[in-house]
């Protein structure tokens, strides 16, 4: 349709285009301060959610952890035991001879050759 | 008489170039971000752009109830200030606006007419493509022309093709302003009832 009919129809049967102009301008401003709000809101979420999220990652970063409860408690419930070298074992009896031998099967006897030591230093089980 | 020649050219024009099709295309993806974005100007620059459009095809489809129209011209703007997004391109906005226009004029039958509304429906999807809506009041316009008188037709084209105000029109006339004036709008009312009359007979 050319611009000259076009202009003709709405002369015709558009009588309350000024009218219709303004109320509709009117109330679609209405909504689209509705709408700017409502982008300003998501944006204003997103970007505290954002600052929030680095915020708690830094703090999880940073906080020095404490170790795992297996490793503090691992040293009281198991003792280590202490093994004593050969010499270490001999200056346990400074006031008397004492000797050290290997046995075939690689275990290792003390020696006492004074009667009546071996019973005043070992207690048997 | 140059008003149906002119009409002619009308129809036979070919289409845009692309160049104007990708610059329309440009235009209506701008101006969708804009109203999506809720930029105001862009909103009234849409509506001066597509009103007069929607409100033929509104036309149309309310099979020439003014008030009708006017509604649902009003209502789709509305909407679009509050819903529109990005579009591909200018007949994708204008495909986005006829549908909800459409929508709108069914929601209007059918509070008008709750008993006949599936019949409504039926007579809207034979009738509502947007671009056969233009073509249809088109129609009915040449048909209101072609009864007029050949002064009658006269004065509308002086007015609307020559831009003749009411004096230089008296002065071809040999007669009064006023009398040319009374006249122009015993013709609009006559051209009106017309078109009104063979938009409302399709139903």
């Amino acid at each position: 349709m050319n611009s000259e009919k076009q202009k003709l129809i709405q002369e015709l049967v558009d009588e309350q285009s000024a009218t219709r102009r303004e109320a509709t301008l009117l109330a679609g401003a209405r909504m689209l301060r509705r709408r700017r709000w409502r982008r300003t809101a998501l944006h204003t979420t997103l970007a505290a959610a954002c600052v929030l999220g680095i915020t708690a990652a830094f703090f999880w970063n940073t906080t020095p952890q404490s170790p795992p409860v297996s490793a503090i408690q691992s040293p009281a419930a198991e003792p280590a035991v202490k093994s004593l070298t050969d010499s270490e074992l001999l200056a346990l009896f400074p006031e008397t001879a004492v000797g050290l031998i290997t046995l075939e099967d690689g275990r290792k006897r003390l020696i006492f050759p004074r009667p009546g030591d071996e019973a005043r230093y070992i207690k048997r089980m | 008489m140059r008003f149906i020649e002119s009409l002619g050219r009308s129809i036979s024009e070919a289409p845009p170039v692309q160049s104007s099709d990708t610059k329309l295309d440009e235009e209506a993806r701008r101006l969708a971000a804009g109203v999506a974005r809720g930029d105001e100007k862009a909103f009234q620059e849409l509506y001066d752009r597509y009103q007069e459009r929607l409100f033929r095809f509104a036309l149309v489809l309310s099979h020439g109830d003014e008030t009708v129209a006017g509604e649902m011209v009003q209502s789709v703007f509305v909407i679009a200030a509050a819903k529109l997004r990005a579009v591909d391109g200018e007949q994708h906005l204008w495909n986005w606006l006829a549908l909800v226009g459409r929508q709108q004029i069914f929601k209007t039958q059918k509070r008008q007419k709750r008993d006949s509304a599936i019949l409504g429906m039926a007579r809207l999807q034979n009738s509502s493509h947007p671009d056969a809506a233009d073509k249809k009041l088109e129609d009915a316009l040449d048909a209101a022309l072609k009864d007029l008188t050949v002064e009658d037709h006269l004065i509308i084209e002086w007015f609307y093709f020559d831009g003749l105000n009411h004096q230089q029109m008296a002065d071809r006339m040999g007669t009064t302003s006023k009398a040319v004036s009374s006249r122009f709008e015993r013709i609009r009312a006559t051209l009106r009832r017309r078109v009104q009359r063979s938009l409302s007979s399709e139903l």
